[in-house]
């Protein structure tokens, strides 16, 4: 078995080496101060994430949509609860829905 | 000016030509490091896909935070070496490595010139690193394949420097059983 000596100098002996490709690419990158991916590096970044992107636009299409259609109608109709009492709105009054029993 | 007052003169000029610069030569520190930040990544992921992924993400983090080293606080290998073992732990994270740790790297091209009694020690050794754990890999690679001090190594791992020392003769002294076993 290894004497304590031998042992430090062989797990010295054994220390993994870079590949000289790797190494010469390093160097590049360093020489060339680790320049910025290009534009398509990053569209392919976004790529991914193109569907969910599109989803959450279309939802929140629909959303203004259905809020603008809603505001059109003038909201006539609805059931609305005021302190627990049920009222039909069967025309606008001002601000107010005038109630009828 | 007075005798005393131009020996203080002195002095100070003297502290401030000791003093370690503040700012970071990276040029240098990348060719002093390159190979040992590499070592290090790969004795502690056993994966040299990751080990150079982890090594270039380093030295790159290094080289855009190079305006916030500070002299003070460590050497620059030091702080080059905190900066790469937190690349390496996410590393470690992200792909649960921990599990698949124990797998032995690759042996290295054999030296053609190189006995081949040397070479099976070699390899004993890397399959015995390989058993440590993920600790014990990172003690060693530091000490052993970066050739940083026990300050530095205290630095980068967030111990007292006896306390470095302490690990690194256990973590040591379990490779050899691991060999013996």
């Amino acid at each position: 078995m290894p004497e304590p000596f031998d042992l430090e100098a062989l797990v010295r002996a054994a220390r993994p080496e870079p590949a000289p490709a790797w190494a010469g690419k390093m160097d590049r990158r360093v020489a060339e101060r680790f320049p910025s991916p290009p534009r398509w590096w990053q569209w392919q970044a976004v790529r991914p994430h193109l569907q969910a992107l599109g989803a959450v636009g279309a939802a929140v299409a629909v959303f203004a949509v259905i809020v603008i259609a809603v505001g059109n109608s003038g909201g006539g109709g609805a059931q609305q609860s005021h302190f627990g009492a049920n009222y039909t709105c069967l025309k606008s009054s001002g601000g107010y829905c005038t109630a009828i029993r | 000016m007075d005798p005393d007052e131009r020996r203080s003169e002195g002095v100070t000029a003297a502290i401030v030509d000791a003093a370690p610069p503040r700012t970071l030569d990276f040029d240098a520190l990348y060719r002093d490091a390159r190979d040992d930040v590499y070592a290090y990544a790969a004795t502690l992921l056993r994966d040299r896909a990751a080990a150079e992924d982890v090594a270039a993400a380093a030295f790159e983090r290094a080289y855009r935070r190079r305006g916030r080293y500070d002299a003070r606080k460590g050497s620059p290998r030091a702080w080059l070496f905190g900066i790469a073992r937190n690349a390496a732990l996410d590393e470690l994270r992200r792909r649960k490595r921990v599990a698949a740790a124990s797998l032995p790297i690759p042996s290295a091209e054999p030296d053609p010139g190189e006995a081949a009694e040397l070479a099976d020690q070699k390899q004993a050794v890397r399959i015995a690193l390989g058993k440590l754990g993920a600790r014990e890999r990172e003690l060693i690679a530091l000490k052993y394949h970066a050739e940083l001090s026990n300050a530095e190594i205290a630095e980068v791992i967030g111990v007292s420097v006896t306390n470095a020392g302490t690990l690194v003769h256990r973590a040591m002294t379990k490779l050899r059983e691991t060999l013996d076993a």
